[in-house]
């Protein structure tokens, strides 16, 4: 089972309201340099509902004794880091490389992330064709039937 | 007045022929997150200048349908809306199909997408007219009032963390004020980087908040994504008749809701199907199992969402003013093709208009089958992908969406972090779909707020303009019976179960 049901306390919750809060004061702060009332009325209303409901959360969270029961997950959440990272860092190659190489580095980098089966001869050699295949289909469906102007990289130009 | 005479030209063999390639072209659209309707019907209209202006309205009307329907797939599927309208299918269709009872809800889906969008299209048939001039007595108080009741779903969606789903609405309103405002043209929140002056886009947004914590899970167990059962396959066409027709107001006051909100123009599928989701669960005895699993969930977003089809086509066509952003590529097509939308076009072109709604009915029947059959193989191709293609396949998916919105790399980005952002706050109790609530529903609340605003300072009572026209004490009355209903049946029940103890 993945889920194990513990008891402790809402830290992370915590965190979040907080994390929150200071977000809500970064945008009251922008709205200091408004002139015109019809900019800031709405934000500040939403960000004096942000405090006022943050605070009141935090003030519950700290007072009270008692604790949430959190789902402690027991996944392998290193996939996970390394998933958003390789997109992270397939985004960030578009510019320079284009949009077909990024995403097919992206596709081929995160079929390895996700593969869980024994990697067997037949598999080692198939999946990455697959995905090349797979990749350059999507991307000419796009780029052909859905008229999508995608970048070209300013590395081969 | 029901322009009868016009049934047989509708399904003459090449319209009928074309509807059904429309609706299987719009499904598979609407199916893909960061396709919408709206492009759909675009890329569609410069194959429509060789038609004849009745054909190339139908198969337009065609793809509309499908579109908005197909959005149904990937939210059920993957936990992603294929199409902003279909948020709220994420909330039951997802558990429905984690517990494996995908193909179920994609046939409830159906079924309920073929109802809806046959009121909406019986609407547009028969009370246009009447109807447009609902459209033209919402003004942006009524606005206003209009995304709150939207709003208050946050409280169903926080079930036990209220205080938690409000911040997280309230940090989606935020969002929403991001890039150049509306009435004033200032430039809010930017921090300096231009790329945000074009505010934060809903698709990528939905596609990050939605996809990604879905993406960050899947690929950190071994696990299948969907559960399978395995005395439950095909289409399960009977289950989902019943638990779409067993309760029959659902569907009728879903519809009636999407036919509605679709005439207010910029409101929307995603608000129509948001709200009737609200309403179906304060109505529904089964509160508790709204986003669980509930099926009624399914029922009331789709059959809203394929109503706002047939309903923003009214004031398009009454008017002149789109409904939703396909109709106005629909309304500019109609102009190409030398029609003049206006009160007297029932008269004056008979046989277009008649033949196209007539069209449109038809395209809605078509949607079943086409529906069923693709679900059903949207579904088989679900479960039998292995992990080491599903994941990278969602992934480069999400990354297209993203960008082919506003062909932006800055959105993959928000897409991105936004992402990373609802996992985190989603796994602390803060749910992802108040912050998209606050998103969708933000500029227009801040519009109709500010323009109230704006008129009533004009006036000389801001407040009375804000609350004191009727139809906005209609819907602030609503809004306030919502409230109240479910805390004095709790309280009267409360009461009962106390005096029963007593005795």
């Amino acid at each position: 089972m993945l889920v194990n049901k513990l008891k402790v306390k809402d830290t992370a919750g915590i965190l979040c309201t907080l994390s929150l809060l200071i977000i809500a004061c970064i945008f009251y702060y922008d709205t200091t340099t408004m002139v015109d009332s019809d900019s800031y009325v709405f934000p500040r209303a939403i960000i004096m509902g942000i405090l006022l409901v943050g605070v009141v959360r935090l003030g519950i969270d700290f007072s009270s004794k008692q604790t949430e029961k959190r789902a402690k997950i027991s996944a392998n959440y290193l996939r996970s880091i390394m998933l958003i990272v390789t997109m992270a860092i397939g985004i960030s190659l578009i510019p320079s490389l284009g949009f077909l190489p990024a995403i097919m580095i992206t596709y081929i980098t995160t079929m390895y992330l996700a593969m869980y089966e024994k990697w067997t001869n037949l598999r080692r050699w198939s999946y990455p064709l697959i995905s090349v295949v797979v990749v350059t289909i999507i991307f000419l469906l796009f780029e052909r039937v859905f008229i999508v102007q995608f970048p070209d990289g300013t590395l081969f130009y | 007045m029901f322009g009868f005479e016009y049934l047989l030209a509708a399904i003459s063999p090449i319209n009928l022929g074309l509807a059904l390639l429309g609706v299987i072209a719009g499904t598979i659209i609407g199916a893909l997150p960061g396709l919408t309707a709206t492009m759909a019907v675009a890329i569609l209209v410069p194959m429509t200048f060789t038609m004849e202006p009745v054909t190339a309205l139908i198969v337009m009307g065609a793809v509309y349908t499908g579109a908005v329907y197909g959005g149904a797939y990937s939210a059920i599927l993957l936990n992603t809306p294929g199409t902003p309208s279909a948020i709220a299918t994420t909330f039951d269709g997802y558990p429905m199909a984690k517990r494996g009872d995908g193909n179920l809800a994609i046939s409830i889906a159906c079924l309920a997408s073929v109802t809806g969008g046959l009121v909406g299209a019986f609407a547009l048939l028969t009370i246009s007219p009447y109807l447009a001039s609902v459209a033209l007595a919402f003004g942006p108080a009524e606005y206003f009032w209009l995304a709150v009741l939207g709003l208050t779903l946050i409280a169903a969606l926080s079930q036990g963390n209220l205080l938690k789903g409000i911040l997280a609405g309230c940090f989606g309103l935020l969002l929403a004020t991001i890039g150049v405002a509306e009435i004033s043209a200032d430039v809010r929140f930017t921090f300096g980087m231009p790329s945000l002056l074009g505010g934060i886009a809903i698709i990528p947004a939905l596609i990050g908040l939605y996809c990604i914590p879905v993406l960050i899970d899947l690929i950190a167990t071994p696990e299948k994504h969907l559960n399978v059962k395995s005395e439950s396959s095909g289409y399960r066409l009977n289950e989902a008749l019943i638990s779409t027709f067993k309760a029959p107001l659902n569907v009728i006051r879903s519809s009636v809701i999407g036919t509605i909100v679709g005439i207010l123009p910029g409101a929307g599928g995603s608000i129509a199907s948001l709200v009737s989701y609200a309403e179906a669960r304060r109505s529904s005895k089964k509160t508790e199992t709204f986003g669980k699993g509930n099926p009624e969930g399914i029922v009331a977003t789709e059959s809203a969402n394929n109503a706002t089809v047939g309903g923003g086509l009214v004031p398009t066509f009454v008017l002149g003013i789109p409904g939703t952003p396909p109709d106005a590529i629909i309304l500019g097509a109609m102009m190409i093709q030398g029609l003049r939308p206006g009160p007297s076009l029932y008269n004056d072109q008979p046989e277009v208009i008649y033949t196209f709604v007539w069209g449109l009915v038809i395209a809605t029947l078509l949607m079943l089958p086409v529906g069923l059959f693709i679900g059903r193989y949207a579904y088989s191709a679900i479960l039998a992908l292995p992990k080491a293609f599903l994941v990278p396949s969602v992934v480069i998916m999400t990354m297209i969406g993203a960008y082919a919105v506003r062909n932006s790399v800055t959105d993959m980005i928000i897409m991105l972090v936004l992402g990373v952002i609802g996992w985190v706050l989603n796994r602390y109790g803060y749910s992802q779909s108040s912050i998209v609530l606050g998103l969708i529903l933000g500029r227009i609340a801040e519009q109709g707020f500010v323009q109230t605003w704006i008129i009533g300072t004009a006036k000389g009572n801001p407040f009375l303009e804000l609350v004191g026209r009727p139809i906005s004490m209609g819907i602030i009355a609503f809004i306030i019976a919502s409230f109240a209903f479910p805390l004095i049946s709790k309280w009267l029940k409360a009461k009962k179960d106390k005096d029963y103890v007593s005795e």
